[in-house]
């Protein structure tokens, strides 16, 4: 550790432009895409909802922005007791919603603990393998199987609550973090290859999971069944040609997509504005990781660095996921699109990450404008 | 691990992930460029609903255009089995549908049970009233679509002609089928954009294709002439129990104008499955079926009773063919009116001897009274001294070897001879070994009589659009003539002799100048003792405007010729239709106390008003009581009485209340036992074994009450009438 230094530089320009742009690029796509589903519960309700949401990740994101990253290394440990045991206790107190119980009720707001497990993954890896106590990272066996089993434990949580997405990106968020850290690519392909069996046997021992991978290579043939959400989302994003049908337009939001403002709203994105809007969400992603790796490469120590990488990586990721899935490359998951799907606890968690990542970014020795 | 080993990672975890969005670009082209026709046509195709406006089905009209088959609109109950399983209420639907639809409950659940489709259609055709009962019910899952359902207003009225529908409405009989692309219209289409749960997007599609309704149709049927003669033949055809149907067609002759087209038995065609004539559900009885055996013997009888006799099935025409045969007698100049003819009974053709149907023969007879004795070796004459050929050529130029192009499905042309060798052309001369159909014969009758031109039978005089009006008509089509004006004139004068003194005499009306022709043709195989009588009458016989063909397929209750059963109720037809159509009866000093009259209604009058207005009509008044006015009459308004016949007016309730003697009837026919009943101050009633006119040939067996005991005037007397026994 480099001891407690107030960064002195400015906040990084040009990824507060690419946040930005995504955020008002997200609500306005999240606002056309629930439009159908507004007519019933009225089109304000949704508005004030996802208002409130961006006004309260805005305020979770200047609050990380302003405050110096470096409060984690202390507060780290206690935010991954506190979510293990959130976590552990999901199952128990929280409500089934879409048949999986991965939901926590605060009273005024639902709240998923696994959307914070991610980041607060993101900064214990971090802290773990910028310390410099710990000399070797690739020999110290109590730090590999420090490493494994926190992720092994988080991703049980996951399991437990029957939320595989939220499992495999933990996963593969910690893995990540793991390799840049300098773990063996042995190691690495080892634990790989038992989370590969050990989804495998989840896949294969809940039919629905094994559906989805059988819906992924013929979807047309289940199109009335489990091959529904695919074909519904291919017909939408092959009718949006080259300029799309025009924002507001699409038709397929209107209930034939399940989840038009969730999961699926990047089909909902590229029927309305084609493949020019397609390609531009794309690439605001690109960006972002960009300046996220950019910033991570600068960062002024290592925590600052592991940091910013597995923000963005978690963003990319995400983004990959469900970019892949709407556009039946992988098969479906209930992983959300950052910063355009709805849901509270994505937003919060991915802006509460973006805020970290801006404040490292002040101390980054990045090109700024 | 050295930062700059932990760089290096890091910017290979970026390629890879570069690597990821270079695939999920190159997939995001593939699907929109490539693919993107094919989703987005398949995508089009589940949001929008194409539904079809139905065109509305145009009305059938009588020629003075009353209504005789319209739509109306009705709805299509229909079911979304999906939302039935989703809401829970299968039991309430399918007791509720059961309830008010009569729908089989084992079929219903059945379709509730379909749960992969979204619609499934419960009903057709379910009248608006019914359908409200079931939309106060509120249930969800439970659909209503627009619909039409054919009415024919007036029930059974030429329904072999006109035909009826199905439940998708296409036309499946009669007119209604072979007209359905006029009848039908085309239906429009209207494409709306809608979502999974079938409720419309706010998306326009310009896709709107207005339905045109479809043409109405006029027919050249007139409803009154039509209604007459469904009446005399329905009488004739129970009269006698005939065992296979019947037929009538009444013709203007000199149009082709199909006035009236009437077949028996016959059904309602609101309801063309149901047997509803007495006689045909006996015959099924009779059969002593059961189960399915019944079933396929009542549905044989459906599909009979709906096929139109008159035009599609052929028949040997019997002596009414003779009329042919002499016309072309006279036009070929073979044979003058002046010609004497003999008849022994039997006429040696080739090796054959062929009889006279009178077999003592008719001795010396001149051309028209071999006709009005409708002399089989008179018409053998005729048809030798012609020549096969000659005999051929008439036979062709007639009509008889073609169908006359008629609108009505599966018309017949008959058989006849290719080759006709001299015993053929003999047998041939009097209807017998070919057959044709009635329409044919009509229409060759007709051209014997307007002038000799055969006309084109026609059945539909326009076309209107779905308002009614007017916009297409058809004149009437001369095939070709056939014989000359004057040969015609002298057919007439010769079928009027038939009728005034011959064989067809029971078709004479009084007051009116009738010709004809009786047949009686004995079915194949010969000795089988099954007969068709028919009768082909002309009016007026110096000016034909009707030509009336009826047949009497099987007779079975004694009486088959055709002078003795089918010649009265075209006489019959003639006699309703002749003062329809203007014609008022003529008298002269034999006829003047046979012509019957409609009785008018004298209630409310006083006796000297009745007295002029019976007057006027040629009846008596015979005014009972002392009252003012008329409160009641025997004969009831409407009935028939014949010239110089007895109204009996009462002037006061009381008064009839007087009593009278019953008089002696026993022994007396129908018109003098009325007569005496009426005078007496009574009514008279048929006895339930009676039923419809009572020919002059029965006699009162038996009468209630008694004679000579006394009772209050106006009782109506039953009489009960049977046919006189032949010493």
């Amino acid at each position: 550790m480099t001891g407690k230094r107030e960064p002195s530089g400015k906040a990084d320009f040009i990824l507060v432009v690419i946040v930005l742009s995504l955020l008002l690029f997200g609500f306005a796509m999240l606002f056309s895409a629930s439009s159908p589903g507004a007519a019933e519960g009225g089109i304000f309700r949704t508005l004030i909802r996802q208002g409130a949401i961006l006004l309260m990740g805005s305020a979770v994101m200047v609050f990380a922005a302003t405050n110096d990253y470096h409060m984690y290394l202390s507060l780290q440990k206690l935010m991954l007791g506190v979510t293990a045991l959130v976590m552990f206790i999901v199952p128990v107190v929280g409500f089934a919603s879409h048949g999986a119980t991965r939901q926590i009720s605060l009273g005024f707001i639902s709240f998923q603990p696994s959307e914070f497990a991610k980041i607060v993954l993101v900064l214990f890896y971090a802290a773990r393998f910028s310390d410099k106590r710990t000399h070797n990272l690739t020999t110290d066996k109590k730090n590999i199987i420090t490493s494994f089993g926190v992720m092994g434990l988080f991703c049980f949580f996951c399991i437990m609550q029957s939320h595989m997405s939220a499992a495999i990106m933990l996963a593969l968020i910690s893995i990540l973090m793991m390799l840049v850290a300098g773990f063996s690519l042995k190691w690495t392909i080892f634990g790989g290859l038992g989370l590969g069996a050990a989804g495998s046997f989840f896949v294969f021992t809940e039919e629905y999971r094994y559906n989805r991978i059988l819906a992924l290579f013929n979807p047309f043939k289940y199109k009335q069944g489990i091959g529904w959400q695919i074909v519904q989302s291919l017909y939408a994003v092959g009718s949006g040609g080259l300029f799309g049908l025009g924002l507001g337009q699409s038709r397929q939001k209107y209930k034939y997509l399940p989840e038009a403002q969730n999961d699926y709203i990047y089909a909902v994105i590229c029927e309305e504005l084609g493949f020019i809007g397609g390609v531009l969400v794309i690439l605001l992603f690109v960006l972002f990781v960009w300046r996220g790796i950019s910033i991570a490469l600068n960062a002024r120590d290592k925590f600052g660095m592991y940091t910013a990488f597995g923000i963005t990586a978690i963003v990319g990721l995400q983004m990959l996921i469900n970019i892949g899935v709407v556009l039946s490359v992988l098969p479906s998951t209930g992983m959300q699109l950052p910063l355009f799907s709805s849901g509270g606890s994505s937003m919060l968690a991915t802006m509460w990450g973006i805020g970290i990542l801006i404040n490292i970014s002040k101390s980054s020795k990045i090109k700024k404008i | 691990m050295p930062t700059r080993a932990i760089k290096k990672r890091m910017k290979l975890i970026t390629l890879f992930f570069l690597v990821g969005v270079l695939v999920l670009l190159v997939r995001l082209a593939w699907i929109q460029f490539v693919r993107g026709e094919e989703y987005s046509q398949m995508a089009a195709e589940q949001q929008t609903r194409d539904s079809v406006i139905s065109a509305k089905r145009g009305s059938i009209y009588d020629r003075n255009l009353k209504i005789l088959a319209q739509s109306a609109s009705a709805e299509r109950v229909t079911l979304n089995p999906q939302e039935i399983a989703k809401s829970k209420n299968e039991e309430e639907v399918v007791s509720t549908l059961v309830k008010i639809l009569g729908v089989d409950e084992q079929n219903l659940r059945k379709q509730i049970s379909r749960t992969n489709r979204q619609s499934v259609v419960v009903a057709k055709q379910v009248e608006k009233s019914v359908a409200d009962q079931i939309r106060s019910e509120k249930l969800s899952g439970v659909y209503f679509e627009e619909d039409s359902k054919r009415y024919y207003p007036y029930g059974s009225l030429a329904a072999q002609v006109i035909g009826f529908t199905g439940s998708d409405n296409q036309g499946l009989e009669g007119l209604e089928n072979v007209l359905d692309e006029q009848l039908r219209g085309v239906d429009g289409r209207i494409v709306a954009a809608k979502d999974v749960a079938n409720n419309e997007m706010p998306f326009k599609y310009e896709n709107y294709i207005e339905p045109q309704d479809g043409k109405g149709v006029v027919l050249t049927i007139d409803e009154t002439i039509q209604r007459y003669t469904e009446k005399h033949l329905q009488q004739a055809y129970e009269e006698n129990l005939l065992g296979n149907g019947g037929a009538a067609i009444v013709m203007d002759p000199n149009t082709g104008e199909v006035l009236a087209m009437a077949v028996v038995p016959t059904y309602d065609l609101n309801s063309p499955r149901v047997i509803t004539d007495q006689l045909l559900l006996e015959q099924l009885d009779a059969l002593e079926l059961e189960g399915e055996a019944y079933t396929e013997a009542y549905n044989k009888a459906v599909w009979k009773m709906w096929r139109n006799k008159a035009v599609v099935d052929s028949y040997e025409p019997g002596s009414t063919f003779k009329t042919i045969v002499a016309s072309a007698a006279l036009e070929e100049g073979v044979a003058t009116p002046q010609d004497v003819f003999s008849c022994s009974g039997v006429r040696q053709v080739a090796n054959r001897s062929i009889h006279c149907w009178q077999h003592a023969g008719h001795g010396e007879e001149t051309f028209a009274q071999g006709l009005m004795n409708s002399c089989n070796p008179f018409v053998m004459e005729l048809a030798s001294r012609m020549g096969a050929t000659t005999f051929q050529k008439y036979y062709k130029a007639f009509g008889l070897t073609e169908k006359t192009g008629f609108t009505i499905p599966g018309e017949s042309a008959g058989t006849f001879h290719q080759k006709l060798g001299v015993v053929d052309l003999a047998t041939s001369s009097f209807g017998q070994t070919f057959t044709i159909t009635p329409l044919q014969l009509i229409s060759a009758v007709s051209a014997v009589v307007n002038g000799g031109n055969l006309m084109k039978p026609r059945i539909i005089k326009a076309y209107t659009d779905a308002e009614g009006n007017v916009i297409e008509t058809f004149d009437p089509e001369l095939v070709r003539s056939v014989i000359s004006k004057e040969t015609s004139v002298l057919m007439r004068g010769m079928m009027e002799r038939v009728v005034a003194e011959g064989t067809g005499k029971g078709g004479y009306v009084a007051g009116f100048r009738i010709g004809g022709k009786t047949g009686t043709s004995e079915k194949l195989p010969r000795g089988s003792g099954e007969y068709i009588a028919s009768f082909v009458g002309v009016a007026p016989a110096d000016n034909p405007q009707l030509v009336c063909l009826l047949l009497l397929d099987e007779p079975h209750a004694g009486a088959t010729g055709g002078g003795a059963i089918a010649a009265p109720a075209v006489g019959r037809i003639f006699e309703d239709v002749l003062p329809y159509l203007g014609y008022a009866p003529q008298p002269t000093e034999e006829n003047k106390d046979k012509i019957s009259v409609t009785v008018p209604n004298i209630n409310g009058l006083t006796v000297q008003e009745a007295l002029v207005k019976l007057d006027n009509m040629g009846l008596k008044i015979n005014p009972k009581g002392n009252g003012e006015k008329i409160t009641n009459q025997i004969p009831a308004a409407g009935t028939k009485l014949h010239k110089g016949g007895v109204v009996i007016a009462y002037t006061q309730k009381e008064e009839t209340q007087g009593t009278a003697i019953v008089p002696e009837v026993i022994g007396m026919n129908y018109k003098n036992a009325k007569a005496t009943i009426e005078n007496a101050g009574l009514g008279m009633e048929l006895d339930a074994a009676n039923s419809g006119t009572i020919p002059d040939d029965y006699i009162a067996v038996s009468q209630s009450p008694k004679a000579k005991s006394e009772v209050a005037a106006g009782t109506k007397i039953y009489v009960k009438f049977v046919k006189r026994e032949e010493n």
